[in-house]
């Protein structure tokens, strides 16, 4: 028989079986079940028995005795092979979720009140359970949690956001961040950088400008999720290219190369002669980005470029847009392309080329699709997305290349999907 | 008198050396603790991020590279012990190995960019698996270094293909970010001074071409070692598209079969039209099977003729149109 006193597992298996206690009735023991125990081993040994029984046909037997066997969960993970353990006991917590008894207020609790062993079990868990339930406690967990376990901690608050990319989330999300303490909050953008939702570019556009650890923490987020566009946070981005911090720099201009920001195309170019090589290199990077071009560092080519760039904004893209007007197809057409190929189109081109996903020419949808694909423009994204409504199939393709394109998610072409993920209204 | 006086310094040496010692140890312990040492909050924190690796991968595993970085400098010593104690481990019996995700420590070593990781990354790629070799190669591109350079220039000795190609993808990367360094130069030269490099070396100077690489290849092409000219004539079309025929050609009539027999699938890509005679040549009867269906081949992609194999028709017909294929 197996005893569990003594071990660093017993707070957990005391609070699964106190939650059991709760939820079942009286006849919920704390201890494990002698009988249930042996039975659960014997089952368990099977993994690593010869041949090894996969976990898949033992989970069932294990669920198979009920509620008893609860609390031999934390034998199981805490006596087997790390793998295999938690694989059978995250099975068997899901069955039994399943049937009623919501494992995460255990595990949150186990984090929250258990010792490291308990804790770091539970953290492994809920993160692969992923129940946006567990979001808010951990999140309150921040300031508190051993500093040892921190990185746990995050990661599982990232993988709950990962496997939860709605907008109910964020938006508990959103509450969570103002009631975080200031130095904190670094540390919440860095796992929405890293949960890499779109939803999160309007919450960390709101905290920009306020503390300096912050404002570096959101645009290293911002370069890490699918672009948002947002003036505000364009611009602070912009300035933060001018900041003392190479750091802040980097992050900037990565994230600006990620929004394929034009407007901050000259500093930049600046950038490349900077004393940091990470900066040099980002900046090269996000003028690649927002060129379309693979030229090299120097700076000569790169002014060229933007001197060319403007000149044809002067000279050439009030015709442009005259022809993206004109209501004739063949000009509509040919200025799409044009537009597509000049980054410095984006400011005025965008809003029309949008307007011209409704024309009713096919050819004009899709050279507009294929045009908002070169131009990598994040403000074209809610329109994509209604073009994947769109009556003809080749537009419909055309629509959800360009968007996977400018996001860099590999969504399926079901607009339904696209609105969830970017909290749009049908 | 002179007794003391010979015995004060004596006593003074020993009493300055004590004062010495106490100082320095002093020194020492005032010397705030190195945080890159052995820090045990940074260990307990590398342990439970490593914790959250499911053998089966997941999001969650995925982000173990990025939050090992995240720990900085101060986690290099540590990660490197482990990314050192996993490469021991392959060398221990199956039985009593500890799983250390090597892969995964070897690309946040990559991420942090950090001198003291180089010898290990370097180790990795000599030492370690298949794919622990291609992690350290992609770790090594991150550092963009001379130092780093040196390293993959000389683990270019790879005997696995699929590892060599990333340590070529890898100083490739960081020939690109190095300005004023000759990096075919230095391969090129460590080419010389060691054999074992030049498989290797020939990958990466086909890939970064120029003048030095189209000068390795048409010195490979005569090379003493039968190996190394094939994979030379493998390459050089790569480098020089409009030289490259007129190296290969000669080689129709290498004495190695597999060079012959490569050289022709060449001049087909090539389509050099020179080559037409000494490849309707090697359609004799008695020559091998093998080598006779390359140069039908070559023959048909330089011509655009579906002739068989048969010599007497590609005579016939390169008397007749001889003129009209040198135009082309």
């Amino acid at each position: 028989m197996i005893d569990l006193r003594g071990t660093r597992a017993l707070p957990l298996v005391l609070l699964l079986s106190a939650s059991l206690a709760g939820r079942v009735g009286a006849e919920a023991s704390l201890d494990p079940d002698a009988k249930t125990l042996e039975q659960a081993r014997l089952l368990l040994e099977k993994l690593d028995g010869q041949p090894p029984v996969p976990v898949d046909e033992v989970v069932p037997q294990l669920v198979g005795l009920g509620q008893p066997v609860v609390p031999c969960l934390a034998v199981l993970i805490k006596g087997r092979e790390v793998g295999k353990g938690e694989m059978a006991a995250l099975a068997v917590l899901t069955e039994l979720s399943r049937g009623g008894i919501d494992p995460t207020g255990v595990l949150v609790k186990s984090v929250a009140n258990g010792d490291a062993e308990a804790r770091a079990t539970g953290l492994r868990l809920l993160a692969r359970l992923g129940t946006a339930a567990a979001l808010k406690p951990l999140v309150q967990l921040m300031s508190s949690m051993d500093p040892g376990q921190a990185p746990m901690l995050d990661m599982t608050i990232v993988a709950i956001l990962s496997r939860n990319p709605m907008i109910s989330t964020y938006r508990d999300v959103e509450g969570l961040l103002s009631s975080l303490a200031p130095n904190e909050r670094p540390r919440m953008a860095d796992c929405l950088g890293l949960a890499g939702s779109p939803l999160a570019g309007p919450l960390l556009a709101k905290l920009l400008g306020s503390d300096r650890r912050l404002d570096l923490a959101i645009a290293t987020a911002v370069g890490r999720i699918p672009p948002h566009e947002d003036e505000a946070t364009s611009n602070r981005l912009q300035q933060m290219l001018l900041d003392s911090d190479a750091a802040s720099r980097c992050a900037a201009a990565v994230a600006l190369g990620r929004t394929r920001e034009v407007r901050a195309a000259e500093r930049l170019v600046a950038l490349l002669e900077d004393q940091d090589g990470e900066v040099r290199r980002a900046a090269l990077s996000a003028l690649r980005e927002i060129s379309g071009l693979d030229l090299t560092e120097g700076r000569p080519g790169w002014e060229d470029w933007l001197a060319s760039e403007r000149t044809w904004a002067e000279e050439q893209c009030p015709r442009m847009l005259e022809d993206l007007g004109s209501g004739d197809h063949v000009k509509v057409i040919a200025g799409a392309r044009e537009a597509s190929t000049h980054p410095f189109s984006r400011g005025e081109g965008v809003p029309v080329l949008v307007t011209l996903l409704g024309d009713p020419s096919i050819e004009v949808r899709l050279a507009v699709c294929g045009a908002l694909e070169r131009l990598g423009a994040p403000e074209a994204v809610p329109p994509l997305v209604d073009a994947l409504d769109d009556e003809v199939e080749e537009v419909r393709t055309a629509a959800w290349t360009a968007l996977r394109k400018i996001t860099s998610m590999d969504l399926a072409s079901d607009p339904d999907a696209w609105r969830g993920r970017w909290g749009l209204e049908r | 008198m002179r007794h003391h006086s010979l015995k004060f310094p004596r006593a003074a040496i020993g009493f300055a050396a004590f004062l010495l010692v106490s100082c320095l140890a002093a020194a020492e312990d005032a010397r705030p603790p190195d945080p890159t040492s052995d820090d045990p909050t940074v260990r307990a924190r590398v342990d439970g991020i490593l914790s959250m690796v499911f053998p089966e991968g997941d999001i969650v595993t995925s982000l173990v590279p990025e939050f090992l970085a995240r720990e900085g400098k101060a986690a290099v010593p540590y990660l490197v012990s482990l990314v050192d104690a996993g490469l021991a481990q392959e060398d221990a019996p199956e039985t009593s190995r500890r799983q250390v995700p090597v892969t995964m420590l070897v690309d946040a070593l990559g991420r942090l960019r950090d001198e003291r990781a180089l010898a290990v990354l370097v180790k990795s790629i000599s030492k370690g698996t298949t794919e622990q070799r291609v992690a350290a190669a992609g770790a090594l591109a991150r550092y963009r270094s001379k130092e780093s350079l040196d390293a993959l220039i000389h683990a270019l000795g790879q005997t696995v293909a699929e590892a060599r190609s990333s340590v070529v993808q890898a100083l490739v990367e960081t020939s690109r970010g190095l300005s004023g360094v000759d990096v075919p130069r230095m391969v090129l030269e460590a080419a010389k001074k060691d054999r074992t490099l030049h498989t290797g070396a020939a990958e990466a100077l086909a890939q970064l071409g120029g003048p030095v690489a189209s000068a390795f290849f048409r010195s490979a092409l005569s090379d003493p070692d039968a190996s190394v000219r094939l994979n030379a004539v493998d390459l050089v079309a790569r480098v020089s598209p409009e030289e490259a025929g007129g190296w290969v050609q000669p080689l129709l009539g290498d004495e190695n079969l597999n060079v012959q027999k490569q050289a022709c699938i060449a001049l087909g890509q090539l389509k050099t039209t020179a080559a037409v005679p000494d490849l309707i040549a090697l359609l004799d009867p008695d020559a091998d099977p093998g080598l006779r269906a390359n140069a039908v081949w070559a023959l048909q992609q330089i011509t655009g003729q579906a002739l068989s194999d048969d010599p007497e028709l590609w005579r016939t017909w390169w008397e007749g149109n001889q003129p009209q294929s040198q135009e082309r």
